[in-house]
C-alpha cells in the first residue's frame, strides 16, 4: 500500500509538472519537481532506489517533453545515484546543507543541458544560464531544502518515538 | 316602650358597624378630594401631589426596569433575526458572486469562440477546434498538448492558430491528444514576411519567449512595430497570419543581414483555444 501510496504521489507530481496551469510558476520558471524527488529518494532510500527513480522519472519526463536526447533520463539518474551515497552521511542535514546541494546539482544539470543544445541549435549559453538555469537552480533549492528538511524532521521524530517506545517495552 | 331600631343596626354587629362607618367616611373624603377636578380637570388637587409624585416615581421606575427588559430581550429577538437574515443575506451574495464568475467566464469563452470562428472562416482546409491541455514538463522547449489528436482529424505538421495569429505546429499526434510545437521554440522555424514593403526572412524561435526574423538584407527598411505575417512558403502555415511585431532592429551585428527580433502575437501562457489545420507538412 505504502509503495502504490508513493507510485501515485510521484505520477501525480509528472502531470502536475506538464500541467496546464502550475500555481508554482514564477515569471514563466517552473521548479524540477522531479529533480527534488529524485535526490529525496536517493538520500533516503539509496543509491540503487535514487539512480533507479531518477532514470524512470526522467525518462517520462522526456517522453512529455521534446528534447532530441534523453537529458532528463541521463541526468536524473545521475543525481539519484549521487543523493544515495550522499544519504549515507547527510540523511538528516539541515535546511542549509540541502539548499547548498540542491543549487550545485540543479545549476550542473542545467549547464549540462545548455551546452549540449547550444552545440545543437547554436544557442547562447549564456543567455540560457541567465534566463533559466540560474533562476531555476535557485527555485529549486529553495523549495526542496523545505521540503527535505520537513521530511528529515519527520523522519528523525518518528525515528525517536520508535526508541523511545522501543525502550518502554 | 320598644326602642327604634333602624335595618342598619339591626342587621350589622358593633365591630362591622364600625368598619362601615370608617368605609363611609373614606368615600365622602374622596369625593371631597375628587370634586374639584370635576370642575376643572387642569386643576390639581394638594394631596394629588404627593401621591402622583410618589406613583410618577414608581412607574418611572417600573417603566425603566421592564422597560430595559423589553429592550434587551427586544434587542435579543431583533439580533437572532439580523443574524439569521445575515447569514442568509451573505449565502445569497456568495451564491450570486459565484454566479456572476460563471456567467463572466461563459463570456470570455464565448467572446474567444467568437473570435476563434471568426478566424477559422479564413482557413478552409481547417481540421478541429481544440483546447490546450497541458504545457512542457521542463524550462528548456516550449511545447503545448492539446486534447484533439488523430481521431479527431488532426495529422503530423497541422498548423496550429490561435484568434490572435501562429501558435504553432503539431509536432507528434496520438490517438486523442497532440503536441505542439510553438514558434518560439529555439528548434521552430517558418517563412515569414513584412506586412508594410514584402520583405521576406526565416523567423527563428530564440526559446525565451522571442523570434528572430533571419536573412533579411541590410539595406531593407525594417522598423520597429513593422507587423510580420506569414508567408506560407515553407508550405505548413497558410499565408497572411499574424506572427507579431519587430521589437528591435541591429545593422551592426552582421555585415550582410540585419539582426531583427519579434515579438509573437500570441502570448502561449495565455492561450486556451486553438484551431489546427490538417497536415501537409514535409
Amino acid at each position: 500500500v505504502r509503495g502504490l501510496v508513493w507510485g501515485l504521489a510521484i505520477f501525480l507530481m509528472v502531470a502536475f509538472q506538464g500541467a496546464e496551469v502550475n500555481f508554482l510558476e514564477i515569471g514563466g520558471i517552473r521548479p524540477d519537481l522531479v529533480l527534488i524527488a529524485v535526490y529525496g529518494i536517493g538520500l533516503f532510500q539509496g543509491e540503487f532506489a535514487g539512480g533507479l527513480a531518477g532514470l524512470g522519472l526522467g525518462w517520462v519526463i522526456d517522453l512529455f517533453s521534446v528534447g532530441k536526447f534523453y537529458q532528463n533520463m541521463i541526468t536524473k539518474g545521475l543525481i539519484g545515484v549521487f543523493a544515495g551515497y550522499l544519504g549515507n552521511w547527510l540523511r538528516h542535514a539541515g535546511l542549509f546543507l540541502h539548499l547548498w546541494i540542491l543549487l550545485s546539482l540543479s545549476l550542473l544539470q542545467g549547464t549540462l543541458i545548455a551546452v549540449v543544445l547550444s552545440l545543437i541549435y547554436d544557442s547562447s549559453i549564456l543567455s540560457d544560464l541567465w534566463r533559466i538555469v540560474l533562476p531555476q537552480a535557485i527555485y529549486d533549492a529553495v523549495l526542496g531544502s523545505l521540503v527535505l528538511s520537513l521530511i528529515s524532521s519527520f523522519h528523525e521524530k518518528r525515528r525517536k518515538t520508535q526508541w523511545v517506545t522501543g525502550g518502554a517495552s | 316602650m320598644k326602642q327604634r331600631n333602624p335595618f342598619f343596626f339591626r342587621t350589622f354587629s358593633h365591630k362591622t358597624r364600625k368598619t362601615w362607618l370608617f368605609l363611609l367616611l373614606l368615600i365622602l373624603l374622596m369625593i371631597v378630594l375628587i370634586s374639584p377636578g370635576m370642575e376643572n380637570r387642569s386643576q390639581v388637587s394638594l394631596i394629588e401631589h404627593p401621591v402622583v409624585f410618589v406613583t410618577t416615581l414608581f412607574q418611572e421606575g417600573t417603566a425603566a426596569v421592564t422597560g430595559g427588559i423589553s429592550g434587551i430581550w427586544r434587542g435579543y429577538v431583533d439580533l437572532l433575526s439580523v443574524r439569521e437574515e445575515n447569514e442568509r443575506l451573505q449565502t445569497e451574495v456568495a451564491r450570486l458572486r459565484e454566479e456572476q464568475s460563471l456567467l463572466q467566464e461563459e463570456v470570455l469563452a464565448a467572446g474567444r469562440m467568437r473570435e476563434l470562428l471568426e478566424i477559422g472562416r479564413n482557413f478552409p482546409e481547417k481540421a478541429a477546434a481544440a483546447q490546450v491541455i497541458g504545457r512542457d514538463p521542463t524550462n528548456w522547449y516550449r511545447t503545448m498538448v492539446l486534447d484533439k489528436g488523430e481521431e479527431d482529424g488532426i495529422a503530423l505538421h497541422g498548423a496550429v492558430v490561435s484568434s490572435r495569429g501562429v501558435v504553432g505546429r503539431v509536432i507528434k499526434v496520438y490517438p486523442h491528444s497532440s503536441r505542439v510545437l510553438l514558434i518560439s521554440d529555439r528548434s521552430s522555424s517558418l517563412a515569414g514576411m513584412i506586412q508594410r514593403n514584402r520583405v521576406s526572412g526565416i523567423l527563428q524561435g530564440e526559446g525565451g519567449g522571442h523570434l528572430s526574423l533571419e536573412y533579411v538584407p541590410l539595406d531593407e527598411s525594417v522598423i520597429l512595430g513593422d507587423l510580420v505575417l506569414t508567408s506560407g512558403l515553407e508550405g505548413i502555415f497558410p499565408k497572411g497570419i499574424p506572427v507579431g511585431r519587430v521589437t528591435r532592429v541591429d545593422r551592426k551585428t552582421s555585415p550582410l543581414f540585419l539582426s531583427i527580433q519579434v515579438s509573437p502575437a500570441v502570448d502561449p501562457s495565455k492561450v486556451e483555444e486553438v484551431w489546427v489545420m490538417k497536415g501537409k507538412g514535409p
